[in-house]
């Protein structure tokens, strides 16, 4: 299989992924999981989200950058818990869509944008911080 | 920076790390190196790991534990082949992680 076929298939597993809708079981499921309903489909926990918060050390003056940010956790969470300004970066289109609708109360301070962590279009020095989960 | 990764463990015999990429997260194949020189690579000076993988196991089996409790508006959602392909993969890497092949870790580089 050709790498460049393998990463086409990888974005298409993703997306459809990530354009589930969310069903009252869908919820529950996470629930039990996760500890919350935040959209979550990989292995981070609220408990673990916090723990990500506070090894962050973000004020409400900071540039936080998220990369594969699926729809938004656990970026938003820390977003929400510190009050910093972020950036939240992937590429299947699905998730981008529902990290901007997660996003819609906090959006002077999150944007969602469509970008691959390899090509960023963001100039140097530009955050004070990185992130992800389960991404690289 | 921080973040969560998921990774095979060190020191495993061949066969051991071909079962350890076929179980885990597409993304654990990409990596040969180990994160604590690729963190140094990327200029960061100090990286604390805190070891998750136990938790991982747990959250691994319990998201395959409770779609099976809602097998059917899962399949409703996702298709059977689809539902079915993703339970058996959540298994095969529960008992990956059982087996001490794949860790996972929170990294804070600073």
């Amino acid at each position: 299989m050709s790498k460049r076929r393998s990463s086409d298939e990888l974005l298409e597993r993703f997306s459809s992924r990530y354009a589930e809708g969310g069903t009252a079981a869908g919820r529950l499921v996470e629930r039990r999981v996760i500890g919350a309903n935040v959209g979550a489909n990989g292995y981070t926990t609220v408990a673990q989200a916090d723990r990500l918060v506070e090894a962050l050390r973000l004020s409400p003056e900071s540039r936080l950058l998220d990369l594969g940010s699926g729809r938004g956790w656990p970026a938003l969470h820390v977003a929400a818990r510190t009050g910093c300004h972020a950036v939240l970066t992937d590429v299947p289109e699905p998730a981008v869509l529902s990290a901007r609708k997660r996003s819609t109360d906090a959006s002077d301070r999150v944007s969602v944008v469509r970008a691959s962590a390899t090509q960023l279009p963001f100039a140097a020095a530009s955050f004070d911080a990185i992130c992800h989960a389960d991404t690289l | 920076m921080a973040f969560f990764t998921i990774f095979v463990a060190p020191g495993l015999t061949p066969s051991q790390y071909r079962r350890a990429l076929r179980s885990g997260p597409t993304f654990v194949s990409s990596r040969r190196k180990d994160h604590c020189e690729i963190i140094a690579s990327a200029g960061f000076g100090r990286t604390e790991e805190t070891d998750l993988t136990a938790e991982f196991l747990l959250t691994s089996r319990a998201w395959q534990t409770e779609r099976s409790k809602h097998a059917a508006e899962m399949i409703a959602v996702e298709g059977e082949a689809a539902f079915n392909e993703r339970q058996g993969n959540l298994n095969v890497q529960s008992e990956a992680i059982e087996a001490g092949l794949l860790r996972r870790s929170l990294f804070v580089c600073s």
